[in-house]
């Protein structure tokens, strides 16, 4: 049985405390919410990075990572992300819960006490009388960011999905890189990125969630007295809006030295309903049992993989497909096809069951993974749309045939992007 | 049916261990409160098992490269349909993996545990291969492995492996290659499915909220009794020295990647766990976030939080890696040689040693967190044929500083590495 509580502990600051004595780890996931803008995007994720593994008291890689040792190899990230059209920076720690300590220690607190100092006291140095990343630690970290832009490359899948959300999402927040372009990272200064950092604390939404086996009421005290201390300004409200359709599909192609070519497809539609599009969503092409699946892969053999994905907010079915370049074109419009079955209803009863049953067993399994819980918990405030996964799959059981032709009939093809060899 | 309870006092867990009376062993892990179930069914027969002979065979057969992986794609055929279809009707997501040397399928749930244990036990015993079938799936398998040749990460591992090993046959794509896949046929997967998946070779581990008497009661239905054949696989006989010191191949990267390995011995299934435990530890005293050198490196820009470490162990191999990105791997392979020399004289410090093992420690308590992780870890003991889950904790938990000393000095040989290296495209 899992207990949960939401308390408002400051301006635009939300903490949920979720128990579960199944759990065998604790961990705190604190997730900040800006405005995402071209200007401001390479600044955002250099911050990232700059709050990751250092703080005052342990300044050094080192002597951070000596701390996370002892306390049992508890573990603190940062990550950035998309939420629909804010971007997300996310500073989490995760430990083993206090029982299992060998020595008796309170390993939550000190592991939340470590993650709060390195979100409110990063290392810095006073330049000309302002506080500033230091340096040296600044240029180290820059150089972490481009090389990270740049190994976008290595995974020629998400390379592809990445150059076809710039057609998909052309000027909008959507459109604009996650971490900036190359240009951007390069010009970044240290007192930029500081800015960018006191800028975030100031206005962000902030949503935290604890979750583990059992969060102590110190542990629970240090989180929110660190947080309601926090200097605000402005706090920025996420917004979310479906992406518009073209007026006619655009296509792209770019070359690389690639040995299987890679093929997106994105369809738009103002609906956003959260059942009936993860519903079509996973009928055609989000299982293995899919109509994408048996048809383009097992049935032609057209593809190793093609499958379907859902950005809801923004109005988006993905296709994407990893495809030999002579089946581009048969590929290409196979995938029409079935989408447009879909929209005619020319599926079956049982896949339509079939569909649902996997989504809501899938579900069921939200609240067992600390991690997961934490994500539906926190986007469920972000977005003002709260409802539980027992709740969500009740919504998906009660979608009909006629909605999910609706919903078909109202996609309209956007964009094609394909990554194809050099030789062709 | 032999049934025991193996338990640990450290952690205070415990699951069952059934030697059913098929041949098969079972392992069953009850977690509460849990919704996810998650079973897999394994056999020893990966990648590397290219050379075998059974108490049938007057002789050994070699068979060409990628059939345990073809093999795993063409179960997943039954004769009147295919298994996500059957898995569709429970609610299950099923999958299944081939490794250098085991073959997994799998699945999780929430709901119907029981109709979908009776899928996996069915059509992993149930082959069904038609020449026809069988070349069909030679282009879905030529499009798989040519999408891992424009995975740098994957060319960089293989590249290395290549590099060490002149004959073991974990050099090669565990797919296969285009033209070994073109000599497969239905006979040949018959053959391989006959040795490889008799119940005394294979195990069935379970974990989540699950009722053991109803499973135990469909394995008694489900499972078919087999005879022992004595199976025995071999790799060609491996010169103890690397085939290269070096290789480079070029490719759409923006920063150079590298794999650092030493070629160490290979050890029996009954020593691995102490072994690569003790190898695991070495790593991160060397190299770790939290040593000098990683300090060093990462200061210098010589590597950036892309770096890793792992020991690739298993059946016939062992290495430990160093991986990463860096601008100058030549320089990086250069200054760990440098640290381990000096680490082989001094030996490493007492601190850094026991915040080193509370790290592990702590990491291998994480992993009893999900049914996932834990029948991932019952699977590997059981596959390993010690049946022994606790053994990982309680081998960290032992470990002494002398240990990890003495590991070093045999398993980190700088004049028996390979660096593999994979360099942008220069325009």
């Amino acid at each position: 049985m899992t207990n949960r509580k939401r308390t408002e502990i400051g301006k635009g600051i939300g903490l949920t405390v979720l128990t579960d004595p199944k759990f065998k780890t604790n961990g705190i996931v604190i997730n900040l919410v800006c405005r995402h803008t071209k200007e401001t995007a390479a600044a955002n994720a250099a911050v990232a990075f700059m709050i990751e593994d250092t703080c005052k008291k342990y300044p050094t890689v080192t002597e951070f990572n000596r701390r996370l040792g002892m306390l049992y190899g508890a573990s603190v990230h940062t990550g950035i992300s998309r939420h629909t059209d804010s971007v997300q920076i996310t500073a989490a720690a995760s430990c083993i819960a206090d029982k299992y300590a060998l020595n008796g220690e309170d390993i939550t607190r000190q592991t939340a006490e470590l993650l709060t100092e390195c979100l409110f006291e990063p290392v810095t140095e006073l330049v000309n009388g302002e506080e500033c990343f230091p340096e040296k630690q600044f240029q180290l970290k820059k150089q972490e960011l481009i090389d990270d832009i740049d190994a976008d490359i290595n995974d020629k899948r998400g390379y592809a999905l990445k150059n076809a959300g710039r057609i998909i999402y052309e000027g909008e927040p959507a459109g604009i890189a996650l971490k900036g372009e190359r240009s951007e990272a390069m010009a970044l200064t240290a007192a930029e990125v500081y800015k960018a950092y006191k800028n975030i604390l100031r206005t962000a939404r902030i949503e935290i969630v604890c979750v583990g086996c059992e969060i102590s009421p110190q542990c629970e005290k240090h989180i929110t007295d660190r947080f309601s201390a926090m200097d605000r300004g402005e706090i920025y409200e996420p917004v979310n809006s479906t992406s518009p359709a073209k007026p006619e599909p655009v296509s792209k192609t770019d070359r690389l030295e690639v040995a299987q070519s890679k093929m997106v497809m994105a369809y738009k539609t103002t609906q956003t309903d959260y059942a009936v599009s993860k519903l079509f969503n996973a009928l055609l092409g989000g299982t293995p049992f899919s109509m994408l699946f048996k048809s383009v892969r097992e049935k032609l053999s057209l593809c190793y993989y093609c499958s379907a994905s859902v950005s809801r907010k923004k109005g988006v079915i993905y296709i994407d497909s990893g495809v030999e370049s002579a089946n581009i074109e048969p590929a290409k419009n196979e995938i029409m096809k079935q989408v447009e079955m879909a929209a005619n209803g020319e599926f079956t009863d049982e896949l339509l069951d079939k569909t649902k049953l996997l989504l809501t067993c899938a579900l069921k399994s939200v609240f067992d993974s600390p991690k997961a819980a934490a994500d539906w918990v926190s986007d469920g405030y972000l977005d003002e749309d709260i409802f539980t996964p027992e709740e969500a799959a009740e919504r998906i059981n009660a979608v009909t045939r006629e909605q999910i032709c609706d919903y078909g009939r109202s996609l309209k093809l956007d964009t094609v992007y394909v990554l194809t060899g050099k030789e062709d | 049916m032999k049934k025991e309870i193996i338990s640990n006092v450290r952690t205070g867990e415990k699951y069952t261990r059934v030697l059913h009376d098929s041949g098969l062993e079972i392992l069953i892990w009850k977690t509460e409160g849990h919704s996810v179930k998650h079973a897999l069914f394994g056999t020893r027969y990966g990648s590397v098992n290219t050379t075998f002979k059974t108490s049938d065979d007057p002789d050994f057969v070699t068979v060409p490269n990628g059939i345990a992986h073809y093999l795993e794609h063409k179960l997943f055929e039954n004769e009147d349909c295919d298994v996500f279809d059957l898995y569709a009707q429970t609610g299950a997501s099923g999958n299944a993996y081939t490794s250098f040397d085991r073959t997994c399928y799998l699945f999780t749930c929430t709901d119907n545990f029981i109709p979908s244990l009776r899928i996996l036990l069915d059509f992993v015993q149930k082959p069904y291969f038609t020449e026809e079938t069988v070349r069909k799936e030679q282009g879905i398998i030529g499009q798989e492995i040519r999408m891992y040749d424009d995975s740098p990460d994957w060319k960089v591992f293989f590249n290395l492996l290549e590099g060490i090993y002149h004959e073991n046959p974990v050099r090669i794509d565990i797919a296969g290659t285009e033209e070994s896949i073109a000599q497969i046929n239905a006979d040949l997967l018959y053959r391989c499915y006959n040795t490889f998946y008799n119940l005394h070779n294979m195990v069935l581990a379970i974990a989540g909220d699950v009722d053991e008497d109803e499973i135990l009661s469909v394995c008694d239905r489900l499972l078919k009794p087999c005879q022992n054949k004595e199976l025995v696989s071999i790799v060609p006989e491996e010169p103890d020295t690397v085939k290269d010191s070096y290789r480079e191949q070029s490719f759409e990267v923006a920063v150079p990647m590298f794999n650092l390995g030493f070629k160490s011995k290979p050890v029996s299934n009954d020593d691995i766990v102490r072994e690569t435990v003790l190898c695991n530890m070495a790593e991160e005293l060397l190299m770790g976030e939290t040593s000098e050198l990683y300090k060093t490196l990462y200061d210098g820009g010589l590597i950036n939080s892309a770096f890793y470490f792992e020991t690739f162990s298993g059946d016939g191999f062992f290495v430990p890696i160093f991986g990463g990105e860096s601008r100058d791997p030549e320089k990086v392979r250069k200054m760990l040689g440098d640290e381990i020399k000096r680490r082989i004289n001094e030996g490493f410090d007492p601190e850094s040693f026991e915040i080193a093992k509370k790290h592990y420690y702590g990491s291998l308590i994480k992993g009893l967190g999900s049914p996932e992780s834990i029948a991932t870890g019952l699977i590997n003991a059981g596959l390993r044929g010690t049946g022994d889950a606790f053994s990982v904790i309680e081998e960290v938990a032992n470990a002494s500083l002398e240990d990890v000393n003495a590991c070093l000095k045999t398993r980190f040989d700088t004049d028996n590495s390979t660096l593999s290296v994979i360099r942008p495209i220069t325009k």
